[in-house]
């Protein structure tokens, strides 16, 4: 029965079952940050919008559950909007977390579309120096927006036990 | 039709300069970040210039807002035009009184 989440009863609420032995699959801690100002841009590369969370893993065996939620605006007709995440490691080496261009989500819409945009992603970062994780956006076409109308975006990194 | 979207600092600075590389925080012409370096050196005041040019862009088209929201729909003007007669009359009578409701400047 070991590594499955089970046998919740009288334990601690939200609390996940630990692999046996150790801290496997243990939350050891949650971070989060939000961020109210609306970001316009035009640009060719990703870049960063305001919101970003900073964490510093316990192991170097540790993973790191991002999420990040916020809503879009496409600027033009005919567009897409790229979002990806970003690592910086001790203020230092920066990693995309998606693919090169395409991030790790995008959407397309026309002039006045607005939609929410959310990403999650399960990260092994294998340091235990100050990790950042940025979100960052970019439009194919022309300029793009994120946190319409200075509404609140959310980061969430939780870190959890290998 | 200029959308009110389309009143930002970016979409003024777009305006001047469409492959601008450029990133504005909160609608503030003091939170600017030039990806490019602004190779054509715009200035706030141009870009206030363009922004308030396009707000008066945006007003002159407020009569063409206001009609929309009253003019009939169009599965009435469909009806309207394949029935002829009195029911064209009628609608066509209907878009007049908008249109002399919100005349355009």
């Amino acid at each position: 029965m070991s590594g499955i989440i089970s046998d919740n009863v009288a334990r601690s609420t939200g609390l996940i079952k630990a692999a046996s032995g150790g801290a496997a699959g243990k939350v050891l801690q949650c971070v989060t940050d939000s961020y109210s100002t609306e970001v316009q841009q035009q640009t060719t590369s990703f870049v960063d919008v305001g919101l970003s969370v900073a964490i510093t893993c316990a192991t170097t065996s540790s993973k790191v559950l991002v999420i990040m939620h916020t809503t879009g605006l496409q600027g033009v007709n005919n567009q897409f909007s790229y979002w990806t995440i970003e690592r910086q490691v001790d203020g230092g080496s920066d990693t995309n977390l998606g693919h090169a261009t395409l991030g790790l989500t995008h959407a397309r819409g026309d002039r006045a579309f607005i939609g929410p945009t959310s990403m999650i992603y399960l990260d092994s970062p294998s340091t235990t120096s100050e990790i950042t994780y940025f979100f960052q956006h970019r439009g194919s076409v022309s300029w793009v927006g994120s946190h319409y109308k200075s509404g609140k975006a959310i980061v969430t990194a939780t870190e959890i036990g290998a | 039709m200029i959308r009110e979207d389309e009143l930002s600092i970016i979409s003024a600075i777009v305006n001047i300069k469409s492959d601008a590389q450029v990133t504005v925080l909160g609608d503030d012409v003091n939170r600017i970040t030039w990806s490019d370096g602004n190779p054509t050196n715009i200035t706030k005041e141009q870009i206030l210039a363009k922004q308030a040019e396009l707000q008066a862009e945006y007003d002159t088209q407020q009569y063409q807002r206001d009609r929309i929201k009253e003019y009939p729909k169009v599965v009435d003007c469909i009806h309207a035009l394949l029935d002829g007669g009195a029911t064209l009359t009628d609608l066509q009578a209907k878009r007049t009184a908008v249109k002399d409701k919100y005349p355009k400047p």
